[in-house]
């Protein structure tokens, strides 16, 4: 389309700034923008004003964030988000079922050994009992095609056990009760969230924006949380003499309680379900860019979390026996979580084929921005 | 999305394609013109709006051509576009009509 073979230098520099713009969206439009931008601008410039550079920067990524979310609305990401959904539903009633048994029977949380001061109330077990068995029943909901249970028993148990940490925390602050709580709680609301996120019917333009934007500020929250955890943990052992339990009691308390290896092995289910449900049902690069960029954060959120204690707590092996234990679980809960993957992989590969022998490829462009 | 007050550029924008159809360097220069060069407008922005006016039908890419050996793409208002730039202009005129009935401006007011 264009004519001159070599380029002015503003004309060059304008074209580098477009870059922030999707690939697709540039084929389209990059023409049509340089010659916007040069006409616009004064005969003897030599650089892109620094506003103009701003200008193209934000709306570039806006476009970007615009077509990702117009791309969630396609039935790969929908499935591609309800692989995520099941698996994180599959590790959250696996925590579920840990933490009542741990609860209920022996007084204490079961993922971290010893982390209560105190036992829940009687009360306190029965509701935290009866709050949880929503994720076991959402997941066998979900299991037996009954999708809108599912979502309902999920969100129910997520936002049920919010309002139980709420109100535990306030009852009790000087409990820790409250910030283990609250890890079971980022990680019930979870699977209702993704199963969502994962509705593909009546999906219209500004609940696929939002849709986008949730799993955009959930990875957003996950790496905050992250830094936060592992700068408590940092100051814990800067403060505290090697060796004197007591003083850093309070970062130990936050970092080795599990959670944050329970939401990152959480997060690793979901940015696999994501990827493997990109990369198995069709080879388009372009479907594939948007499961990796949905997995992007919530991956560095899970290597951060998985990284944070090791970095920071080099000595971590000394605390012996619990650690050990935690870990076993952990472990367990991961090779669970990836094994229903694996299953899931393979029968959307399956279905896929199946599908791909009776119908048409679908195209990939919609009605053109 | 339709509905509601539109956004300044925005209305500066349907205004101008509003007289004819416009490639993205004229809308520019209109829209200064329009606002008395007080709305400057920067292409990121412009074809922001540009595309949020096609995605809801109420602008639409009119025809091609090229000068000088760039590409200029014109874009003409819709029926929709107009109503809503009608609907708006009335809110718009009440707003002034009723602001100036209150500062005592009945003279000034349309």
């Amino acid at each position: 389309m264009t004519s001159s073979p070599e380029p002015l230098p503003l004309e060059r520099r304008y074209r580098r700034l477009l870059a922030s713009y999707p690939p697709a969206y540039r084929a389209e439009r990059s023409e049509e923008m340089i010659a916007t931008l040069m006409s616009a601008a004064p005969t003897q410039r030599q650089w892109p004003p620094v506003a103009d550079a701003l200008d193209l920067g934000v709306h570039g990524l806006r476009t970007r964030l615009r077509l990702a979310a117009r791309d969630l609305r396609t039935p790969l990401a929908a499935d591609a988000a309800h692989h995520a959904a099941l698996v994180t539903l599959a590790v959250a009633a696996a925590a579920a079922v840990a933490t009542v048994v741990g609860v209920s029977f022996l007084g204490q949380t079961a993922v971290y050994r010893g982390a209560l001061h105190r036992p829940y109330s009687a009360p306190a077990r029965v509701a935290v009992g009866l709050l949880l068995a929503a994720m076991p029943a959402a997941l066998i909901a979900a299991g037996c095609g009954l999708q809108r249970l599912a979502r309902w028993l999920a969100g129910a148990g997520g936002v049920g056990a919010l309002g139980a940490g709420a109100v535990l925390t306030a009852h009790d602050r000087s409990d820790i009760n409250g910030s283990h709580l609250f890890g079971m709680v980022v990680v019930l609301c979870l699977p209702g969230l993704l199963l969502w996120l994962a509705r593909p019917e009546g999906a219209d333009v500004r609940r696929a924006v939002l849709r986008a934007r949730c799993l955009v500020l959930g990875g957003l929250l996950s790496m905050i949380f992250t830094l936060v955890v592992g700068a408590e943990e940092l100051a814990g052992e800067l403060v505290a003499p090697r060796g004197d339990p007591s003083l850093h009691v309070e970062s130990k308390n936050l970092a080795d309680s599990g959670l944050n290896l329970i939401v990152a092995m959480t997060l690793a289910g979901l940015a696999a379900g994501n990827l493997a449900s990109g990369v198995r049902r069709e080879r388009d690069p372009r479907r594939l860019a948007v499961a990796c960029a949905m997995s992007i954060p919530w991956l560095a959120a899970a290597i951060g979390t998985l990284l944070t204690p090791a970095l920071f707590r080099p000595e971590a092996a000394e605390l012996g026996g619990d650690r050990l234990s935690t870990n076993l679980i952990q472990v367990g809960y991961t090779l669970a979580a990836f094994g229903v993957l694996g299953v899931l992989a393979r029968g959307s590969l399956g279905r896929s084929r199946r599908a791909s022998s009776t119908s048409s490829p679908e195209g990939i462009h919609r009605d053109a921005c | 999305m339709a509905s509601g007050p539109l956004r300044e550029p925005t209305f500066l924008i349907l205004t101008s394609l509003a007289a004819e159809p416009r490639h993205g360097y004229g809308i520019i220069q209109d829209v200064e013109g329009l606002s008395e060069g007080r709305v400057r407008l920067r292409a990121g922005t412009l074809y922001g709006s540009l595309d949020r006016l096609v995605e809801q039908g109420l602008a639409a890419a009119d025809r091609e051509e090229v000068e000088q050996g760039r590409l200029r793409r014109y874009y003409r208002i819709t029926g929709a576009g107009r109503q809503l730039l009608e609907a708006e202009v009335a809110r718009l005129a009440a707003n002034a009509r009723a602001a100036g009935h209150r500062l005592g401006l009945e003279g000034l007011a349309p």
